[in-house]
Parts: C-alpha cells; structure tokens; sequence
C-alpha cells in the first residue's frame, strides 16, 4: 500500500516503467481488473436461486390479442403441465370469448350490505389469489354514517358486524367505460373486453405499476413476490384472462370472474353475499335484474368526478 | 493492493450474503371455508311449515284452538321470539284452520312454498323489488338461458317471527404487504 | 474510418491513466455499482417484495429519484440556451460538460425505471414495432421515447463536437447546430412529459395541478446548474481544466433566479391547497403535518423547505459571489430538491391510499443499495466521460495525421 505516501496529484505509475512500489501499471490493471471481475460474479450469486426465470418460449409469447388459436391451444397445454406440476391438480383451463350482446355490470344495494367480508374470502378462493402476500380485490369500508368521506373508514374492523353507528361499502373494480389503467398502461397490456371488463395480459405486463397509480378505486394488486397459493386450496376450474396462477411482477384485479360469468353463472362475490347485496348482469338486457336496479333506484358511483363512468353502481333500498 | 483487498472484500459481502434481502411477509390468515360459505344464513329450507321436523297440521288438524296463549302452552310454541313490529298476531301470518298453510287477506290458504305472497301482505315495496331482483339473494346462473337461476325466498334469510337481520361475525380483516392487522385501528 | 477507430482506442487507453486519485475514486464507484448490483439481483430474485413498496404506496425510491435525474439531464439545456440562444460566450467552453452530465443522468433515470419493473426482462414489449407501445396513450410511453431521444441527441453532440476537437477541424454547423436547437426543446419536453406523467392520473389529486410542470423546470434550473457548479470546480481542480470564475457566477444567476421561481411557485401550490380545504388537501397535510397519527414524511419536508430556503437566501445576497458560499447554496439547493421531488412530490401522492388509507412507505436497505449503486454508476460513467473528454478539449490527445500511430507509442 504504497499509495497512501505518494504525493498528491503525482501519478501512480509511468506509462512505461516500474515504480518504486514494484508493480507496473499493467499488472495493477491486471489485478484490478482480475478482482473486479471476482466482484462482478460474487456481486451476480443471487441469481443462484433465480427459480422462475422464463423460458425462451414464455419470454418470447406474444400479447393475447395476436395469438392465434394454434398458439393458444399450445400455451394452454403449457400452462396446463405447469399446474399439474405445481399443485398436482390439472386444472380446466378455459379462455371463453365474450358474449354476445352481453355488457356486464354490477350494482351494490348500500343499505344491505353488513361489512361481513365473505365476499372478500369468497373472491379470493374462487380467483387463486396469493394468500402470503395476501392479496385481495375487495376492500370493504366501514362508513362514519353521516358521513361519506373514505379518509374517516375503517379498513381492518374485526368482530361482530353490522354495527349500528356505520354502513359498509365493499369497494372492488368499478369496471371503468372510461379506464384510466388501460389509457396509461405503457404496453397495452390491460384492455377492455366486448363485455365491458377490464382484463390483464400477465404476461405480457411488465410490472410498472402505472396503471395501480391511476386507479381512483385502488383496485389493481402487485405481485411483490411469488404468488403463495396452497396446494389444496387452487381452484382448477381457470380461465386464461382470468383466475390462472399468476407470476411475481405483473398485476391483477377483480374480472367479474370470467370463468364463471362467461358461463352464465353468477360471480363468486354475488353467489356467496349473505345479505344479498350484490347483484350482477347484462345492462344491455333491459329486462335484467341489474337494468332494473339502474332505471327504478338511486343509483351513484364512486368517484363521479373523475370521469371514469364505473360500471359497478351503488344503491339503495328506496 | 488495497484495490484486490477493496474487491475481495466486496466480493465476499456479496457471496456470503450478510444482510440477506430483507425481505419481511406477515403470515396472512388462512382462508376458512366458513369464510365464503355459499349456505343461506338460516341454511337450508325446510320443506313445510313445522316445528322441529314434525308438520304443525298433524297435531292442529285435530285439534281446537286453544283458549291459552299458546307460547305458554307446550314446548313447542315456547321457542318462539315473536319481534315482528307490530305484527304481534299469530293468525296474521298462520291459517287458523289448515295449520300447514299461512293465511292469505281473506283467510285463504297459502303453501309454504309460496310463502312471498305472504309477506307481500304487508311489505308490498320489498315484494316488488325482490320479484325485480334489487331485493333479495340470487344464486346460480345470471344468464337463464345457460343455467338455473335460484331465487332465494324471504324466510333464507329473514326469520319470519324475528325477521331483522342478524348480526354476523366479519370474517378477518385484511392483512396485505407491511400492513399488520393493527397498523389502522385508531 | 481508420482515424475514427484509432480515437476510439486513444480513448479507451486514456481511461487506464491517471493518479491514485482517479483509480481510487473510480474502484470505490465500481465497487458501489457492484453493491447496487448485487442488491438488484436479490431483487430481480425475489420480486419487489424486498422494497418498501406496498399496493397502497406502489411508487417510491426509484420512482423519486428518476424524476429528479430527469430534472438535472433537462438542466444541461440551462448551459446551452446562453451560450446558442443568446451568444453569450461566458459559458462556451464548459457547454460540453452539462451535455455529458446529461447523458449519465438520462442512463441513471433508465436504470431507474428498469429497476422499477416487475418484469424487466420484458422490456421489449415496449419496443415499437415488436412489442406494443401504447403511444400516443400513455405518459410513459412518451417518456420511453423523449429520454432516449434525448439520450441519443446528447450521445450525438458530445461526441461530434468532441471528435471535431480532436481533429483540429471547426464542426461543421449545419452538422450540429440543428440537434442542439432540437435539444433544447427536447430538454424542456423530457421534464415536461415527465411531470404529465403525474399530473395525468385523474385518482391522484395532489398531482393534479397544473403547476406541476413549470415547478419541475424550475427546481431542474435550480438542482441542475446547482450541480453542475459543483462539478465543474472539481474538474477545475483535479482535471487541471482551466476556466474563469465567471463562468461559475454565470450559472449562480441562472440558479438564483430557477430558485426564486421554484419556491414561489412551491408557494403558489401550498397556498391552493390549503387556503380552500377541500378534501384533496389530505396528501399535503400528510406531507406537511401528518396524516392520522402518521408523519413519516413531515421531518424530511420541512428538511427540505429549510435547505430550499437557506439555498435561497445565499443566493439572493451577494455573499453567494464568494464560492464558498456559492457552493454551500448549491448543495443545499440539491439536498433540498432531491426531498421535495422525491419525499415531497412522488409519495405523497400516494397516501392516503384512494380509499383513504394511510400506509406509510420506508424504504428497505435493498433498495436503497440499488439508488446508490445507481448514483454510483452514473457518477462513474460521468468520471469517465470526463477523463476522455478533458485532455481532447486540452489539445492532449489530438489527432496526429501524419503518424497516426506514434502518437500512442
């Protein structure tokens, strides 16, 4: 360490020669160019443990909207041996298109919801969310009555429900005419369907995050991590925009339960309300339950003012 | 020389790893079945009007009606709670004569199958609503053409004699990234 | 062709000369980067669950810091609007500086979006042509393209001028004087479309401010110059470049007045949130004076108004003429703005959540070891730039056209 009594400023070594120190600029260059490479792949070791690191063929995928049935049928196949392998189930994977003549949308009677959040587990169970980090697509607030100000809510009440000084409101996708999610998505990897639901590409997003800053419902979850989903606990009945296992870094959000609601039946959070608060259909049926509830009730959305004119309408009993 | 020991030292932190990622999770609930039960909060339907699995009518049907209050009187009225307002009559709802079957404005009988038309005596806004669909709980199919649609009656969920809602425990509150359970109560 | 491939490896070969100093200084960056490194290839391993970021706060550090080197790349236009627009030629021969700055900046802020990505190795998504830009659509999407636009522009430069240097020609204008025009609007556009990147988001209210913008500009003209005031003494000193105080005092006005705009326009925006009270004002109460029994941002924000303000006050008396105190405004200026852009501005925007809740962000060590594995490499990257640059501009290292190759023997 000859460094520390050289003079300031003077240089180290001559371009052509030794120095008192004994070593010659090229086998300083060496030796450091020799540790810094040691560096370098002690530095990479984390990557030891990468454990889902895509392959060629999944890197390589194009976005949804340009496969072709051939490939579909190939991907799912993929995917299919891929849960079997992970949770030892094979899985029905399905991707039904949208209906026709079907817009979907969801209507919520505020005066009958008790904040008793089977809705929440029901979503959950049903649409493989990752239960460590937990994720959940429905938050239900518990309202000051008197007041509608979110900020006063209580988000992590426990115990007995209702309680007779508040009213609930379960807060999920509003299912946007106007999505601000899907206007910022940088990729287009979230987009509107035909029936009017606001689904994710996962794995065509790249886990910006912007869309989650867009938001005003704060209805899109991250991945922060592997998504972790107990064995016995998958729901193997999976559609491909919908409730399949999803990947660390990509979002996802409430689909109205594609795979169920493309079938005709009813989404989980609606199968299971005990109060029968939620209701669900097709607004472009005029005799549907959820045309009804809009023509003959009072009916709000969240956040008016933003312009994102929600399909997911709030009522109330008169 | 101090440059190999700066990159050996570097290189060892980074194999050994030290610090690790500091990664923190919370350990989130399990997810109970009891959590997104589908089963009605009264459960399942009785098939007929009776009292513990016994069919009111075959007793009553041979029988006079007591002079007594009949809460008072054998043990099976005494379970009742009667909380339903003003309603506070047992023959508002019950048939008098045919003991199987509730009774309609003139005295009518009504099954126990179509026991809506009963309650729609008097709460004529809800019967509508629930023939529309903004009251009450559906279950099934949406789209009738591609399933059954179940339409669930008053009494799944209302307890005709006590008939407001009961209170229910909520299942657990949310416990996302960094948030324990406790960080919002105030 | 030859000459060009003859320079480049003049070049490269530079970069192995130099005082203890030097190596000292770029091992200790190198090593820095490497730390940064290592940290993000935790990350990459196990996801953004080893950063602060939650769902309720899904933007923090990275984010922060980008905006900010997205100010100090834009502030580069601060050194060539005087010296092309105006003829002023106090500034001439340091213009070449603020470029490369730029250049580092502008890689800083792309390894910081990188590092932001959940799916990184998916960036070709964004590629227009193979993937699927959502442009005109997305703010990002305009922002991919403005910052390497002007990443490109300012490569360009750089080295045509640098090159024209080294080979004892007078660059041809046409050559450059259109890219350097372009560039100064592309350097107001990339901190432009960046503050639309916030104001853009109808949900986030204490984005939504139209003033956001001009607020950047201005703080970018504060930082930017500020730091380039900086920079260029250390040059001056360790790189034996020589130019007169002048030029330092040139960029104290540009400073002083980008400082006198950033914190009336700080003012103009505190003053519309908290004179009507309307519900919005609930982030920047947040900010100010905490939220719920919450205030994890108050310290560093009223931090950040006391150096702002200190900053300014040098800088408006004229004890700033002394560099001295020159420096210590410049120092505060960017401590100052890099909390009130990062802390102040990105953050907040986020808590309450939508749904009103409050959930605080803490940066974890992970991710702070990548901001400054980043900051290291961007440091680095500008030390090299510089350490081939400064002896082109001295006439050391110059074309030589009779023995090309003598000159390196």
């Amino acid at each position: 360490m000859a460094d520390e009594k050289l003079p300031a400023g003077r240089p180290y070594f001559h371009p052509e020669g030794t120095e008192a120190s004994g070593i010659t600029r090229r086998e300083f260059l060496g030796v450091a160019a020799v540790g810094l490479a040691a560096a370098t792949a002690a530095a990479l070791s984390p990557l030891r443990q990468l454990a889902d690191f895509p392959t060629l063929e999944d890197w390589l995928r194009k976005h949804y909207t340009e496969l072709t049935p051939r490939d579909k049928e190939a991907i799912f196949e993929r995917i299919r041996a891929q849960v079997e392998k992970d949770y030892g189930v094979r899985p029905n994977l399905t991707d039904q298109p949208p209906l026709d003549g079907v817009m979907f949308a969801y209507a919520l009677n505020i005066g009958r919801c008790v904040g008793c959040r089977r809705c929440v587990y029901a979503c959950v169970n049903e649409n493989n969310q990752s239960r460590d980090p937990q994720i959940q697509y429905i938050r239900v607030l518990k309202m000051k009555k008197g007041s509608i100000d979110v900020e006063t809510a209580e988000h992590y009440y426990e115990g007995e429900v209702p309680d007779p000084d508040h009213y609930y409101m379960p807060v999920q996708c509003n299912q946007c005419r106007n999505p601000p999610c899907v206007k910022v998505c940088p990729v287009k990897a979230t987009w509107p369907e035909k029936d009017g639901v606001v689904v994710v590409d996962y794995n065509w997003c790249i886990g910006c995050r912007y869309c989650e800053a867009a938001c005003p419902y704060w209805a899109r979850r991250f991945n922060f991590k592997k998504p972790g989903l107990p064995k016995e606990e998958l729901n193997p009945n999976m559609g491909y925009l919908s409730n399949r296992p999803r990947e660390k870094g990509v979002m996802e959000k409430c689909h109205f339960c594609l795979q169920r609601t493309r079938a005709g039946r009813y989404p989980a959070c609606v199968e299971v309300c005990p109060t029968g608060s939620r209701k669900f259909g097709n607004i472009l049926d005029p005799d549907s339950e959820i045309s009804n509830i809009i023509r003959t009730k009072r009916v709000y959305v969240l956040k008016e003012e933003v312009g994102t004119n929600p399909k997911f309408y709030y009522y109330f009993n008169v | 020389m101090a440059a190999l020991a700066a990159c050996i030292a570097a290189a060892l932190y980074f194999w050994f790893d030290p610090l690790g990622a500091g990664e923190r999770t919370s350990e989130p609930p399990a997810v109970k079945p009891a959590y997104y039960d589908t089963t009605p909060v009264r459960g399942r339907l009785k098939t007929a009007l009776m009292t513990e699995g016994t069919p009111c009518g075959t007793c009553h049907d041979s029988m006079d009606p007591p002079a007594v209050d009949p809460s008072k009187r054998g043990t099976f009225h005494s379970q009742i709670v009667l909380r339903h307002g003003a309603n506070v009559r047992c023959f508002n709802c019950h048939n008098s004569g045919k003991r199987d079957f509730f009774s309609g404005f003139g005295g009518e009988p009504i099954p126990y199958s179509r026991v809506e038309t009963l309650c729609a005596k008097c709460h004529g806004p809800h019967y509508r609503d629930w023939q529309q669909g903004a009251h009450g709980r559906r279950n099934g199919y949406w789209n009738t053409a591609m399933g059954e649609r179940k339409t669930q009656v008053c009494i799944v969920c209302h307890d005709p004699h006590w008939p407001v809602f009961k209170p229910l425990r909520a299942a657990p509150a949310p416990r996302t990234l960094r948030v324990t359970a406790s960080a919002e109560e105030h | 062709m030859s000459n060009f491939l003859l320079y480049m490896r003049r070049l490269v070969l530079e970069l192995f000369e130099g005082g203890w100093r030097y190596f000292a200084w770029t091992l200790l960056l190198a090593l820095l980067s490497l730390a940064g490194l290592n940290a993000y290839c935790k990350q990459f391993v196990h996801g953004l669950v080893t950063t602060g970021m939650t769902d309720q706060v899904s933007w923090g550090l990275y984010i922060a810091n980008f905006t900010f080197l997205v100010g100090l790349a834009a502030a580069a236009v601060m050194l060539v609007i005087p010296v092309y627009v105006y003829k002023d030629e106090t500034l001439h021969d340091v213009v070449i500086f603020g470029e490369l700055l730029a250049v580092a900046a502008i890689v800083m802020c792309l390894l910081f979006v990188t590092v932001d990505l959940g799916r990184p190795e998916r960036f070709w998504h964004m590629i227009p042509g193979i993937g699927k830009l959502n442009w005109p659509g997305s703010m990002l999407s305009w922002d991919v393209i403005v910052l390497n636009g002007y990443l490109l522009l300012n490569i360009y430069i750089c080295a045509y001028l640098v090159y024209m240097k080294y080979l004892g020609r007078e660059p041809v204008r046409a050559l450059y004087i259109p890219f350097v025009f372009l560039a100064i609007v592309w350097a107001i556009s990339i901190h432009t479309v960046t503050a639309f990147l916030y104001v853009g988001l109808g949900g986030r209210p204490f984005w939504n401010s139209a003033i956001v913008a001009p607020r950047f500009l201005a703080s970018a003209f504060t930082s930017g110059p500020g730091f380039i005031i900086l920079t260029l003494q250390l040059i001056r000193r360790y790189m034996h470049y020589h130019f007169p105080d002048a030029v330092l005092l040139r960029l104290r006005s540009i400073v002083q007045v980008s400082m006198i705009l950033n914190v009336f326009l700080f003012v103009c925006e505190v003053f519309k949130e908290f004179y009507i009270e309307t519900a919005h004002v609930a982030s920047a109460k947040y900010l100010f004076f905490g939220l719920h029994g919450q205030h994890g941002l108050v310290p560093w924000i009223w931090t950040a108004l006391a150096m702002n303000l200190a900053a300014l006050s040098l800088l408006i008396l004229p004890v700033s003429r002394s560099l001295k105190y020159l420096n210590l405004a410049c120092a505060l200026a960017i401590g100052g703005i890099w909390i009130e852009k990062g802390m102040g501005l990105v953050i907040p925007a986020f808590i309450p959540s939508p749904l009103g809740e409050v959930v605080e962000y803490l940066p974890t060590l992970n991710e702070t070891l990548i901001c400054l594995g980043i900051w290291a490499f961007g440091l680095l990257l500008y030390t090299l730039f510089l350490k081939v640059t400064v002896p082109v501009l001295k006439g050391k290292i110059r074309f030589d056209g009779n023995a090309p190759l003598k000159a390196i023997q």
